[in-house]
């Protein structure tokens, strides 16, 4: 799943090129928050968000605020998130640990804080705890062109499955939250059930449950649950 | 057009060999113009507008004049006022404009598109000068703009302007009601096409030097004789006192056509602080400046007889222009003359927006134009239950429909049953969503592909040295089109000089006056030119073998010397004869210079000009995700004689995967409240990449046409790129069952 | 407008390109393309975005493809960089730069140098040997004239007889 995530992303120079700390905190692709002569709350703290009613085909629909709705671009955070990687950071305080889930913040009001890091610390490591059923895991990313393009929508996915059920299931969304989006509600959904299609869809309904659309998005919410589904569908007959 | 020393040899002309220019490319030698090293170099790097309609109130460029390595800034409050402008906009606009195209120069405070030139940095490196322009701070008087075509389509207003200065803006024939009425089957419906951007991978660059009154401009330009008139005109300055030098172009598609601002910028700057000027745009600044493709919406409305005749076809184009100029994509040219309807009626208006004015982009106006025309087909055939190429066939025109002139060569229907067969058509089930690979749908659709053959004056100098060398000359240009190549291939057939000995000059305005390369014209255009040169060169070589008394070949029968491999022999007596250098050495050692002043004929008063081809395409389509992966694209052209097979392949497969980009992925989007261009980058406007691109497949229908030109070429820069979209657009509908009538045809349409 | 003369503030910047070391005086802020470009008049290497869009800057860095125009000079010191014109051995064209003549893999040339870098480094990635897998490799190389079909044959002709001796 890791590798397939890190293999998704970008080109191949890119990648060469790219650490992985960078990648995890590397900056939305956001239209408007890359042209400085637009209004940004992520680049200018209260100047206003021109995606909210401007062209956010790309934009989030999990995780937004009244201030923000960019996605957080990383294909290999979704992985990390699913996985329940932590990142070691050593800072002015010492070194502590956080998981990838607590890293990066929602925007709420104050988008241009990306993260919980503190000033001056840095990310000198990350740990991908053991997980059993890991071998059973994909990383599945659709995008508008077949490759070296950013996520419309990507599903990270680990699934046990003992006779036929659902015993543990490690889920996260990309291209469609303003984080790398861990969606614990569909894992939930998921325990217990017996695999399969209708259990699948279930989780994707749990899984973009909250999700609110803008005016070019709203296709994210469809699109990110059959990317879902599918990729279980692929896991499952792996 | 055949002279009596016509060569009977055709050694390297048709031969695929291998571009005469590709080993510059390939070690990374051959130099783009910002590549060009000129002494003293300051760079210049454009301010624009952060609005799109209102008026500059105040631009400080304080703060950028005061940091180190800045040299001046040029803004609307200090550049140089330009007297031709002056006099242009004094008499009341009237008259031609000396810029062109409407540029932004610097002369007044209005703004009229989001990301207008407004000023320029020039400073002593690019970091300096990029960093300036960030500190020139401007504020506006801003005027609510108009953005969108959806709103702003009521004030569509019908083009009257002659196209291309030649072509009628509507037409009509026949009777349309009748027609309607007539029909059993009537299909009423609008297509769209966005704004797209030529994008080629080359930036937009200019160098500008001048030395005491002249001016030298190395300019990515594809039209070097053309920048050469405007940057004159607009400057009040003789032609002659201008040079335009383009010898590589990374790519240009239209865009590279005109001279646009920052090209005359370049040339101002560069005088007013007295040091040469490298001026490249970036590539968001690639977006509005320097135009693109408009927007479309074309009604198209068809009525046919339960066998598949066309009763009736009426096409009405809008597109979108700016407020400053007039642009019409000429989007129902083709529909004109591709099939044989009694009743048809086309139009074009014109819909004003706050944008960077459209230009030229690859097949303009057929490539818009027949995905309309050639999806509408498609629709009607499952109306009708008829194969597509079966509703073709039965529409085709055996003379040109609008204007009832004969072909000069027509081969469609040989590039429809070629094109079928190499796909492999007939394994296509008629029923939407019948075929399958796995859980993925199958779609297979075609079009037809089409382009007219222009052809405008050119000329061309061919030199034979006395070492038995030969040098062509002409103001032409090679923007990857193969043109250094092919040239070479028709002079060395004409000259009888092996190809290793022949060297092609282009991209000069020192060299003999040419048309902008651009209208899949440079072939008819300046090939003849090239041929017509080197066979006057040839025919003075005979003339001087002949007539020498010490020559083997004295007293020969003029029409009876053969020149190749660099020697002059008697046909049918291969040893009597000598090399060329034999010849001129006795003869004063002087070159020997043929010279072509070539245009059209009358051919055009007597024949309907255009090359045809078919297009193919195989794609899946996932049932759940909506993504579409083209598998196979095939055509089938015939385009004349085809100078070198791998060149033109090549050709052909660049406007095909260029069209495909149209089809799938191409969107110039703006922010319809500000104007502002969204995705102005190659990472969020996106271009087909390696992995979309499937294994294209390009055949070639033999054609013989004497009277297009005298070379008998059609020129293939565009008919590739034509048919592509409602190709794909067809193989959609045949896979999902969904018409997608709205261009590009992204996943979100298809969930 | 009257000339300003000032200073730019430059740091000493010694770059390896090409077996050849080359000493600089650069504004920090100048990428390894600019330098290339601008300062060296090493022009094969391409600019077509300067924001790691393209791919037409592609150089090898310790053996490796990456772009120049995402690269400072300051970070390339004391690493080997190659570019376009230093893989050539004189008059004698590497295998890859014949097969994309040979296939005509470009139109323009402008992507070129950054194709033919990017296959180059190929040879040397785990790079699987199917049409499809080399063309996922090479999608960070745009080319607008569409010369794609052409450059995967030239690489496939390469890899066929000359894998690992990039
Ligand atoms: C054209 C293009 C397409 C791309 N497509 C994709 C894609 O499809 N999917 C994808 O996932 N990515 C994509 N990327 C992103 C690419 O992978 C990132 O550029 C890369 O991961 C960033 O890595 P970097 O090391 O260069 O980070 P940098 O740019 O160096 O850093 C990014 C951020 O992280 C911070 N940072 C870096 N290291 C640390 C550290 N140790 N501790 C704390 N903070 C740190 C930096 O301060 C900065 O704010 C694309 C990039 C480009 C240019
Ligand atoms: S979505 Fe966020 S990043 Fe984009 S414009 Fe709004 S505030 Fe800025
Ligand atoms: S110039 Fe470096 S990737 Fe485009
Ligand atoms: S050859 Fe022109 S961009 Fe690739």
């Amino acid at each position: 799943m890791l590798s397939q995530a890190v293999l998704a992303g970008a080109s191949g120079q890119v990648r060469n090129m790219a650490t992985t700390a960078g990648n995890l905190l590397q900056r939305t692709r956001c239209f408007y928050f890359r042209d400085t002569a637009t209004p940004c709350n992520k680049r200018e703290p209260g100047s206003g968000c021109s995606a909210l009613d401007g062209y956010n085909r790309i934009h989030a629909v999990l995780g937004t605020s009244a201030h923000c709705i960019a996605t957080h671009p990383s294909d290999m955070a979704v992985a990390l998130v699913a996985l329940d990687a932590r990142v070691r950071v050593v800072g002015p305080a010492g070194e502590r640990v956080v998981s990838l889930g607590a890293l990066h913040r929602l925007p709420g009001d104050r988008p241009d804080r990306e993260t919980t890091l503190e000033p001056g610390e840095l990310i000198i490591a990350v740990d991908v705890p053991p997980l059993a059923f890991a071998s059973r895991s994909l990383y599945l990313k659709v995008r508008d062109r077949a490759s070296f393009a950013f996520a419309l929508a990507s599903a990270a996915v680990a699934v046990d499955v003992r006779d036929g059920t659902v015993r543990d299931a490690r889920i996260a969304l990309g291209g469609v939250g303003t984080k790398p989006w861990r969606a614990a509600g569909a894992e939930e959904a998921l325990r217990g059930r017996r695999a399969g299609r209708d259990a699948y869809r279930a989780a994707a309904d749990a899984a973009l449950a909250g999700a609110v659309p803008r005016a070019h998005n709203a296709f994210k919410i469809e699109l990110a649950k059959r990317t879902l589904v599918r990729a279980l569908l692929r896991l499952e007959s792996r | 057009m055949t002279s009596p020393n016509e060569p009977r040899t055709t050694g390297a002309v048709g031969a695929p060999i291998n571009r005469v220019d590709g080993r510059l490319k390939v070690t990374g030698a051959a130099r783009y113009s910002a590549e060009i090293p000129v002494d003293d170099l300051a760079y210049g790097v454009i301010v624009q507008s952060t609005i799109a309609r209102g008026t500059i109130d105040r631009i400080d460029a304080g703060e950028a004049e005061q940091l180190p390595g800045v040299i001046a800034v040029m803004t609307p409050r200090n550049a140089p006022k330009l007297e031709s402008l002056q006099k242009f906009e004094r008499e009341g606009s009237k008259g031609s404009r000396p810029t062109g195209r409407a540029l932004s120069l610097l002369q007044n405070d209005s703004v009229h598109y989001n990301g207008q030139p407004i000023a320029l940095v020039i400073a002593e490196s690019i970091e300096v000068a990029m960093h300036a322009a960030s500190l020139v701070r401007t504020t506006y008087r801003v005027d609510q703009p108009t953005i969108d075509m959806a709103t702003a389509l009521p004030s569509a207003y019908p083009s009257t302007e002659k196209i291309y200065g030649r072509e009628p803006p509507a037409t009509q024939r026949g009777d349309l009601q009748a027609g309607l009425a007539a029909a059993d089957v009537r299909l009423d419906v609008v297509y769209t096409t966005p704004m797209e951007t030529h994008n080629p991978m080359e930036m937009h660059a200019t160098i500008a030097a001048w030395d005491g009154d002249k001016l030298t401009l190395w300019d990515a330009t594809q039209n070097v004789h053309g920048v050469r008139g405007t940057i004159a005109k607009t400057l009040s300055i003789p032609p002659e006192q201008v040079r335009v030098i383009s010898h590589f172009i990374g790519g240009a598609f239209g865009g590279k056509g005109s001279a646009w601002s920052h090209v005359v910028l370049a040339a101002l700057a560069a005088r007013e602080v007295r040091r040469p000027v490298k001026l490249v745009l970036t590539r968001r600044q690639m977006f509005g400046p320097v135009g693109g493709r408009p927007h479309t919406v074309q009604h198209v409305t068809l009525g046919a007889a339960r066998d598949g005749t066309l009763t009736a076809l009426r096409h009405d184009s809008t597109s979108s222009t700016s407020t400053i100029e007039e642009w019409v994509e000429a989007a129902t040219l083709a529909t004109r003359i591709l099939y044989d309807c009694p009743n048809e009626e086309t139009s074009h208006r014109l819909v004003r927006l706050n944008v960077g004015t459209p230009t030229f982009m690859r097949a303009p106006g057929e490539a818009s134009g027949m995905f309309a025309l050639e999806s509408a087909l498609d629709e009607l055939s499952y109306e009708l239950r008829m194969d597509p190429i079966a509703l073709r066939l039965k529409n085709y025109a055996e003379a040109d429909p609008e204007s009832g002139k004969p072909w000069s060569s027509k081969s469609l229907r040989q590039c429809y049953a070629l094109g079928a067969e190499r796909f492999g058509w007939a394994r296509r089930t008629a029923e939407p969503r019948s075929m399958r690979d796995g859980d993925q749908l199958v779609g297979l659709g075609m079009a037809t592909a089409t382009y007219p053959v222009r052809r405008m004056p050119a000329s061309a100098d061919a030199c034979i040295y006395p070492d038995g060398r030969a040098v062509i000359k002409a103001g032409s240009h090679d923007l990857g089109t193969g043109t250094y190549t092919i040239l070479t291939q028709l002079a060395a057939d004409a000259l009888g000089i092996p190809l290793g000995c022949i060297r092609v000059e282009l991209g000069d305005t020192d060299l003999p006056q040419n048309p902008i390369s651009a209208g899949s014209m440079t072939v008819a255009s300046t090939g003849s030119a090239v041929h017509l040169a080197a066979m006057a060169a040839r025919e003075k070589l005979i003339q001087l073998a002949v007539t020498d008394p010490r020559s083997p070949l004295h007293v020969a029968q003029h029409g009876a010397v053969e020149i190749a491999g660099g020697r002059l022999t008697l046909h049918g007596d291969v040893d009597r004869g000598e090399s060329i250098e034999e010849l001129l050495a006795r003869n004063g050692g002087q070159p020997i210079e043929g010279r072509a002043d070539a245009k059209p004929g009358d051919e055009t008063q007597v024949y309907s000009m255009h090359a045809f081809g078919s297009i193919f395409a195989e794609l899946r389509v996932d049932p759940d995700l909506g993504t579409v992966r083209v598998g196979r694209l095939v055509g089938a052209y015939a385009a004349g004689r085809i100078l070198n097979p791998k060149t033109a392949r090549s050709q052909l497969m660049g406007g095909i995967t260029f069209g495909m980009g149209m089809a799938l992925m191409e969107h110039t989007i703006t922010d319809l409240r500000s104007g502002r261009y969204v995705n102005a980058d190659i990472a969020e406007y996106h271009i087909p990449v390696h992995a979309d691109v499937p294994g294209i497949e390009v055949f070639f229908v033999d054609e013989h046409d004497e009277h297009v030109d005298p070379i008998g070429a059609k020129g293939l820069g565009e008919i590739g790129m034509t048919g592509v979209a409602a190709a794909i657009a067809n193989a959609v509908f045949h896979a999902t069952g969904v018409r997608v009538r709205d261009l590009p045809i992204t996943l979100d349409k298809l969930l | 407008m009257g000339t300003v003369i000032s200073q730019v503030t430059t740091v000493d910047v010694e770059l390896r390109i090409n077996a050849t070391t080359r000493q600089l005086a650069l504004d920090p802020r100048t990428t390894l393309l600019d330098a290339l470009r601008e300062h060296l008049d090493l022009t094969g290497t391409k600019k077509g975005c300067d924001h790691g869009q393209c791919g037409a800057c592609t150089v090898h860095v310790n053996g490796r493809r990456v772009l120049s125009c995402l690269t400072l000079a300051v970070a390339a010191q004391g690493k080997d960089i190659t570019t376009i014109e230093g893989v050539a051995d004189g008059d004698q064209l590497h295998p890859m730069q014949q097969a994309f003549l040979d296939h005509d893999g470009f139109q323009c040339g402008y992507c070129t140098s950054g194709q033919i870098m990017s296959a180059l480094a190929l040879l040397r990635e785990p790079c699987g040997a199917s049409d499809d897998e080399v063309r996922e490799c090479m999608s960070g190389n745009l080319c607008r004239c569409g010369a794609y079909s052409n450059i995967i044959a030239a690489i496939q002709d390469v890899r066929a007889t000359h894998a690992h001796e990039a």
